[in-house]
């Protein structure tokens, strides 16, 4: 009798509870890794500006797909009103966002999937930051060796991503518009930085006249920069990686590392929010927004700019 | 002492004698070093840079780290056990020691509180399949999926950077060319040897993992026995916790991840045998330098990873199935 009662007026409570407050969640691809905080962060944040309730989601690794795909499922069964996520994979999250958008808009951040009737997609151009990282790679190896020429080795942090796929396009095209400069192997990862340290270390000795690593992850290039580290080879071989940690700042300002690639994740959360509250109401949105890519160098590391964006503060209380 | 038992291994039923389940993994061991010899000279004369210092160098310190789990694998595994959670341990104690090294407490300090979380965790899986009569299956999946979380839990998720100079040195050092990370390897090979083959209490881990009924009924302290299994694996992947946080600079829960796989695989491949009471501490030594080897030589050979994959599949398979028709055909 007892449990009845509990369960009832919990029912009650929640009942109430679901049919006051807007629900939007953000599914990010992997809530353990600094980059999606910060998207998470910037999302709650603007949960707390539209005062409406914003659940942080997300698989435990960005390898989890199906993970991914239960999330989202059990989300909009939950009742919320729109859902702000970033796919996994492109081809695997296709059917479970069109499936969602059936039912609730669906606001697409950093990675797209193979869907067509999602609100809009707002992320990163990633091939302009594929290509903003090659071009200051082959720059660098200009200025170094007085001709843009010589091996350069891409390490992909793991297949299936679109925003990494991009990246290597945007790097691709570059490499390709200079004859001098030649491929000589794209490593694929498996999502953990043991295996990109270990990839960049037999690149390093494979290739022992290697002049360029473009890394496409965070966690890719914590190993890249440890390798170079271990090999003491960070003064001949010009490492470019995406996304930043304080570890990578540290190896920026070291010198390991000569470019890093910053998106702009905390705003890609918040706008991602804001745009999913607007399709919600029924307000019409651009299929595409840019939310930028930013080249960080030692030198303009200390630009209070750039600080910002390295170091967003995140302290949001839902 | 029947000899024939070296090939047969023991009768049904029977305790084995653990003289003769050392001979048999012995050879086991020799057949898997001569897979390892024959690997590197392949790739010493198929490319120049395999057998370089710089690249020796790598491949032992990309093998440590799984030899060290595999060990402690290897012990749970000739008690006819298995422990699934080691990757999870892995990662929970990087995120320990990167905790603790950040809040400022000494390196030494931070190793040892990490250790005992390790034998504590070892401690826990141990209560559950001796008392709680769980298979070690089940007890140390659960380990696996609750050690990851509480990872993620004293973390909030996040990785934990910034460790300090001396402490990253240590992965990246060496003592006369020797890398500090084998050196680990070899620190924990030789108590494991003399535990093995020296002690009773070796002697009780394979008269488990051979029939535990008559091991009870010939007095062999069977729950003491396995709770050193579970907390020495347990232990051994905490110290490994410490050197990839150590490694990598980094501890987060992730760390690890699916190395309880690599760690049986290393265990198998080194001739160790899933139905307990055949493994020595040679075997996953081995079975992890073949792991690292396939990968460093595919690299090396510029061949996609996507075949480092396959070719360590085909080869847990051969290893086994080569195993099974050796015992059969003395049968």
């Amino acid at each position: 009798m007892k449990i009845k009662i509990i369960l009832l007026i919990s029912a009650l409570i929640f009942s109430s509870f679901s049919a006051k407050a807007v629900k939007i969640p953000v599914i990010v691809k992997d809530s353990t890794s600094p980059f999606w905080q910060i998207v998470l962060d910037g999302g709650c944040t603007a949960g707390v500006e539209l005062g409406i309730e914003v659940p942080l989601l997300g698989p435990t690794s960005e390898a989890d797909i199906a993970g991914q795909i239960n999330v989202l499922e059990d989300a909009v069964a939950s009742g919320a009103d729109a859902i702000v996520i970033a796919a996994t994979s492109f081809e695997g999250l296709g059917g479970p966002i069109d499936e969602a958008a059936k039912s609730v808009p669906v606001v697409v951040i950093d990675s797209i999937a193979d869907s067509k009737n999602h609100s809009t997609f707002m992320t990163t151009n990633n091939v302009e930051g594929g290509r903003m990282g090659c071009a200051e790679m082959v720059r660098l190896i200009e200025e170094k060796h007085g001709a843009a020429e010589g091996e350069v080795a891409i390490v992909n942090y793991g297949a299936g991503p679109s925003s990494l796929r991009d990246r290597i396009q945007g790097c691709n095209e570059v490499l390709d518009s200079f004859p001098g400069i030649k491929l000589v192997a794209t490593k694929v990862g498996d999502f953990t930085t043991t295996r990109q340290l270990n990839d960049s270390l037999d690149l390093i000795t494979t290739f022992p006249n290697l002049r360029g690593i473009f890394d496409d992850a965070l966690f890719g290039g914590l190993g890249t920069g440890q390798a170079l580290q271990e090999t003491g080879k960070a003064d001949d071989i010009i490492a470019v990686t995406f996304d930043s940690s304080d570890e990578l700042i540290n190896y920026i300002n070291d010198g390991t590392l000569k470019g890093l690639i910053i998106q702009d994740p905390w705003g890609m959360g918040n706008m991602g929010v804001k745009s999913a509250f607007d399709a919600m109401n029924g307000k019409s949105l651009p299929s595409f927004t840019d939310t930028g890519a930013t080249l960080v160098t030692k030198a303009n590391i200390k630009n209070p700019e750039i600080d910002a964006k390295l170091n967003p503060s995140l302290d949001c209380k839902p | 002492m029947n000899l024939l038992e070296v090939f047969t291994g023991p009768k049904q039923g029977a305790v084995a004698d653990p003289r003769i389940a050392k001979i048999r993994s012995r050879l086991n061991s020799l057949a898997v070093f001569f897979i390892v010899c024959i690997l590197w000279i392949s790739l010493g004369i198929a490319t120049d840079t395999f057998a370089t210092a710089q690249n020796i160098t790598n491949v032992l310190r990309q093998s440590s780290l799984w030899s060290i789990i595999a060990i402690g694998q290897t012990v749970v595994l000739i008690t006819a056990g298995i422990d699934l959670s080691i990757g999870s341990v892995v990662g929970l104690t990087s995120c320990i020691v990167a905790l603790m090294l950040n809040k400022g407490y000494p390196i030494s300090v931070s190793c040892v509180f990490t250790c005992l979380c390790g034998l504590g965790v070892g401690a826990v899986h141990a209560f559950g399949i001796t008392k709680g009569k769980l298979p070690p299956f089940i007890m140390t999946l659960a380990g696996l999926t609750t050690w990851f979380g509480v990872g993620l839990l004293i973390t909030g998720a996040m990785p934990i950077g910034n460790l300090p100079a001396d402490f990253k040195a240590f992965s990246r050092g060496d003592v006369l060319g020797i890398p500090n990370l084998f050196l680990c390897v070899i620190a924990v090979m030789i108590p494991t040897y003399i535990i093995l083959n020296h002690t009773r209490l070796g002697n009780h881990l394979y008269a488990i993992g051979s029939n535990r009924p008559g091991a009870e009924l010939n007095a062999v302290p069977v729950t003491r026995t396995i709770y050193f299994a579970y907390m020495y694996s347990s232990f051994l992947a905490s110290i490994v916790g410490i050197l990839v946080a150590a490694r990598l600079s980094l501890g987060i829960a992730s760390n690890g991840f699916t190395w309880e796989l690599q760690a049986v695989a290393s265990s198998v491949i080194g001739g160790t045998s899933l139905f307990g009471a055949v493994g020595n501490v040679f075997g996953p030594v081995l079975g992890a330098t073949v792991l690292s080897t396939i990968n460093n030589g595919a690299n090396l050979l510029n061949v996609q990873s996507y075949w480092q994959r396959i070719l360590t599949g085909v080869i847990i398979v051969a290893v086994v199935f080569f195993d099974q028709i050796k015992n059969k055909g003395t049968k």
